[in-house]
C-alpha cells in the first residue's frame, strides 16, 4: 500500500513539530541505544540487571543535583556551583547524626534545613547583595567546604541504621535512590511545565523585564528557586549517605562539571528561561551510562576521559545544530 | 665639614639599628655542618598540610608540638592550607623567623623546587613528609613495599580460599596522584606475585577517583562488564577504594564472597567496619612525628646524613609499616589514647609500628 501525497502532507504536520520541540532529545535517547546496543554486540552481557543497577546507582545522586540545579537555570539564576560541596556536607551531618544515634526523622529534618540554609544564603547573596551567581556559590563553596574540612574529615554510616536498611536497598529491582530521584525529577518537570508557578519561573528566566511589565516578581521567584535547590542538594547528600559505609569531606572532583555538561546537553540555556526535563533525563542517563559502557569496551582508564569528552562534544554538537532556528 | 661626619656617622648607627631591628627573632642560625647545636639554640619550623582538623594531620601536629617540648627545642608551627603559594609564603616567614631544621608537609610538587630554593640559600635542613622536595630528606611511606604487603596479604588469602584462582582481581588507583599511585600499583601487584605467580589473566587496574562514590562508581562498572566473576579480590590504593568496591559488590548483590585488603588502615582504624575487608596495612600516621624526630636529633647532634630525596630510592627514610588484620583492631586502644601513649614524657623510643603491630603480621621497616 501507497501513501498518497495529502497523507503524506498530513503526516509530515504532525511529525514535524515534535520533531521540532524534541528533536534534541530524540537525537539524544538515539545516541543513547546506539551506545547500549554497540556495547552489547561487544559483550552481550551488558543487556543485564546488573547494568541497570549500576546505572541507576551511577544516575541516583548526580541526578538530583541536577533536578535542582535545573530550577535555578530555567529561573536565569545561572548556575550553582555550591549544590556538591553542601550535598557531601549534609551527608556528613547525617553520617554524624546516625553515629550519635538519631532517628532517621531527625537525620532528614537536619539535611533539609542545613541544605535549605546554605540555599537562603546563596539566594541573599544573588538576589539581595546583587553579585554575580557564579561568583556568589562559588563563594559559598568555599565556606561550606573549608568549613566542613576544618571540623570533619570522613564519618562511617552504621551499617544497622535506618538509612542503610531500608533506603539503601531496592525497589522492584532498581535502588531506591533511584526513585527518589524519578519522582523529584517527575515532580519538577510537573511543576515547571505544568503550573502557574513554573511558567512564572521560565518567564522571569527568559526576560526579566518583561516579567516585572508583567507584575511578576523576579528576585522572589529566582530566591525561590535557589532555596529550593539548596534543599535539594541536602537531599543528595542523605542519597550519598546511603550508598557506603563512609562520608568523606572530599567531593569527586569534577562533579560540578558533570552537573552543567548534563544541563547543557539537555538543553536547558544558560541564559535562563528555556528547557526540557525529557531531555535532561536522557543526557543523565546517557552521561551515565556511558562510564559502564566504556569499561565494558575495555577501553583503557587514560582514554576514559577523552573518551568521555568526545562523546560531550559531539552530542552537545547535535544539540546545537538541532536548536538552531 | 664637622656637621656632615656627624650625619654620616648618624646614618650608619641608624641603618645599623635597622639591620638589627630585622633580623629581630632570627637569632639561632641554620646549624653549622657537623657541629651539635644547644637545645636553646634549636628552632624546628613546621608547615603542616593543612589545619590539623583530620586524625591523620592532628596526630601529626600533637606529636610535632610534644617531641619538641621534651627536648626543649622551640617550634614554629605553621599552615600550608592544601595550598602550594601558602607553603612557599610559609617557607619565607620560617626562614624570616630563623628556624634552625625545617619539617614540610605540602602537596603541591610544582612548588617544592621554589620552597626549596628557599631554604638552600638560607642554609637550613629540610625533612619533607611524604612528598618528595629536591635536596630534602624524603621522609614518608615506601609505597611500594607498603602496597606489597596488602597484595601479599590479598594474595595469601586468594590462595588459602580459592587456589590462587580467583575470578577477578580490582585493582584501583588514582592516576591522578602521580608516583605515589603507581608505587603501590607496582608494590601490589609485586606482593600478589609473591604469593601467586600466574594470577596476571583475572587482574583489572583502573583509575579511580580516591573518594568513596568515585571508587564505588569504578567497581561497579568494572563488576558489571565481568558478570560472571563470583570469587573476587579487591585491591587499590587507599582503603576508600576497597571499601568502595566491596559496597559496589553489595549493591549488586556480588558479595557472598568477595575479600578485600586495604592500604593505610586510616579508615579501618577509625571504625570502618566493612564485611568481607581482611585488614589493610597500616600506615601509623600518628607515629611520624617520633619517627621525625629521631631523625631531626641526629641533625641536632651534628650528625651529617646524606640527603636521599626520593620516595623510590630503597635508602630514602621510611615510616614503619605491617599489614594490619581487621580483627585484631579492637586489640589496640583508640586514637587519642596512642597519641597519648607514643608522645608521653615517659614514653618508650618504640615506634608505633612496632607498639601496634600484632605479632606474626609481615611488616617494613622495623628495626631499621
Amino acid at each position: 500500500m501507497s501513501v498518497s501525497a495529502p497523507q503524506a502532507a498530513v503526516r509530515r504536520s504532525t511529525v514535524l513539530p515534535v520533531l521540532r520541540r524534541h528533536g534534541a532529545t530524540l537525537a539524544l535517547a538515539a545516541l543513547w541505544v546506539a551506545l547500549v546496543l554497540a556495547t552489547a554486540v561487544k559483550s552481550p552481557a551488558f543487556l543485564s540487571h546488573q547494568t541497570v543497577i549500576a546505572v541507576a546507582f551511577n544516575m541516583a545522586f548526580i541526578g538530583v543535583l541536577v533536578v535542582g540545579v535545573s530550577l535555578v537555570m530555567l529561573s536565569g539564576a545561572e548556575f550553582d556551583l555550591s549544590v556538591g560541596v553542601t550535598a557531601v556536607a549534609a551527608a556528613l551531618i547525617a553520617a554524624q547524626l546516625l553515629t550519635d544515634g538519631a532517628s532517621f526523622a531527625v537525620v532528614l529534618v537536619a539535611v533539609l534545613v542545613f541544605g535549605t540554609l546554605i540555599g537562603t544564603v546563596n539566594a541573599a547573596l544573588i538576589v539581595r547583595v546583587r553579585i554575580h551567581p557564579i561568583v556568589a556559590t562559588l563563594g559559598t563553596m568555599f565556606l561550606v567546604s573549608g568549613t566542613t574540612r576544618l571540623f570533619i574529615e570522613f564519618v562511617p554510616i552504621p551499617r544497622d541504621s535506618f538509612l542503610r536498611r531500608h533506603v539503601a536497598g531496592d525497589l522492584f529491582g532498581v535502588p531506591r535512590v533511584f526513585w527518589i530521584m524519578v519522582v523529584l525529577l517527575a515532580v519538577v518537570a510537573f511543576v515547571a511545565g505544568r503550573t502557574r508557578l513554573g511558567r512564572h519561573l521560565v518567564a522571569v528566566g527568559g526576560n526579566r523585564q518583561a516579567a516585572l511589565v508583567r507584575g511578576l516578581r523576579p528576585d522572589r521567584i529566582q530566591a525561590g528557586a535557589l532555596v529550593f535547590c539548596g534543599l535539594v542538594a541536602g537531599l543528595a547528600g542523605l542519597v550519598l549517605a546511603s550508598q557506603g559505609d563512609i562520608v568523606q569531606s572530599t567531593l569527586t572532583p569534577g562533579t560540578e562539571f558533570r552537573v552543567i555538561s548534563i544541563l547543557l546537553l539537555g538543553g536547558m540555556a544558560l541564559t535562563g528561561g528555556r528547557g526540557s526535563f525529557l531531555g535532561v533525563a536522557a543526557a543523565l542517563l546517557l552521561l551515565n551510562t556511558l562510564p559502564t559502557a566504556i569499561v565494558t569496551w575495555g577501553v583503557s582508564s587514560s582514554w576514559q576521559p577523552v573518551v568521555e569528552g568526545v562523546v560531550l562534544a559531539v552530542a552537545l554538537a547535535v544539540n546545537s545544530v538541532r536548536s538552531a532556528p | 665639614m664637622r656637621r656632615r661626619s656627624f650625619a654620616s656617622a648618624a646614618l650608619v648607627v641608624a641603618l645599623g639599628m635597622t639591620a638589627a631591628c630585622s633580623t629581630e627573632g632570627a637569632a639561632p642560625a641554620a646549624p653549622a655542618e657537623g657541629k651539635a647545636l644547644e637545645a636553646k639554640d634549636v628552632r624546628i619550623g613546621f608547615a603542616n598540610f593543612a589545619e590539623p582538623a583530620s586524625p591523620v594531620l592532628g596526630a601529626i601536629d600533637v606529636g610535632m608540638r610534644k617531641e619538641a617540648e621534651k627536648r626543649g627545642w622551640e617550634i614554629l608551627v605553621l599552615n600550608n592550607d592544601r595550598d602550594g603559594p601558602t607553603a612557599v609564603a610559609n617557607a619565607e616567614t620560617m626562614v624570616s623567623r630563623g628556624v634552625t631544621h625545617v619539617v614540610e608537609f605540602q602537596g603541591d610538587g610544582k612548588v617544592a623546587p621554589q620552597i626549596m630554593d628557599i631554604f638552600n640559600k638560607a642554609g637550613i635542613p629540610v625533612i619533607a613528609i611524604d612528598i618528595a622536595h629536591p635536596g630534602a630528606h624524603f621522609f614518608g611511606i615506601n609505597n611500594v613495599e607498603s602496597g606489597r604487603l596488602s597484595g601479599r596479604a590479598g594474595g595469601t588469602y586468594a590462595k588459602q580460599k580459592w587456589d590462587c584462582k580467583p575470578d577477578l582481581v580490582t585493582v584501583l588507583e588514582n592516576e591522578e596522584s602521580g608516583d605515589v599511585a603507581l608505587l603501590r600499583t607496582e608494590g601490589i601487584l609485586k606482593g600478589l606475585k609473591e604469593v601467586c605467580p600466574d594470577i596476571d589473566g583475572v587482574i583489572t587496574r583502573r583509575n579511580s577517583p580516591t573518594t568513596p562514590d568515585g571508587s564505588q562508581g569504578v567497581a561497579r562498572d568494572i563488576l558489571v562488564s565481568k558478570p560472571d566473576a563470583k570469587k573476587i579480590l579487591a585491591l587499590g590504593g587507599n582503603d576508600n577504594m576497597i571499601i568502595g568496591t566491596i559496597n559496589a559488590a553489595e549493591q549488586l548483590s556480588r558479595a557472598g564472597d568477595i575479600y578485600g585488603y586495604g592500604l593505610g588502615a586510616d579508615l579501618m582504624l577509625f571504625g570502618v567496619d566493612t564485611p568481607g575487608l581482611g585488614g589493610s596495612t597500616a600506615f601509623w600516621y600518628e607515629g611520624y612525628a617520633k619517627q621525625i624526630y629521631t631523625i631531626l636529633d641526629r641533625m641536632v647532634a651534628g650528625e651529617k646524613i646524606p640527603v636521599v630525596d626520593s620516595p623510590k630510592d630503597p635508602n630514602a627514610l621510611f615510616n614503619p609499616v605491617c599489614a594490619f588484620p581487621k580483627d585484631a583492631v579492637s586489640s589496640i586502644p583508640p586514637l587519642k589514647e596512642r597519641i597519648d601513649a607514643l608522645y608521653a614524657k615517659d614514653a618508650p623510643a618504640k615506634s608505633a609500628a612496632e607498639q601496634y603491630c600484632p605479632a606474626g603480621t609481615e611488616t617494613y621497616g622495623l628495626g631499621k
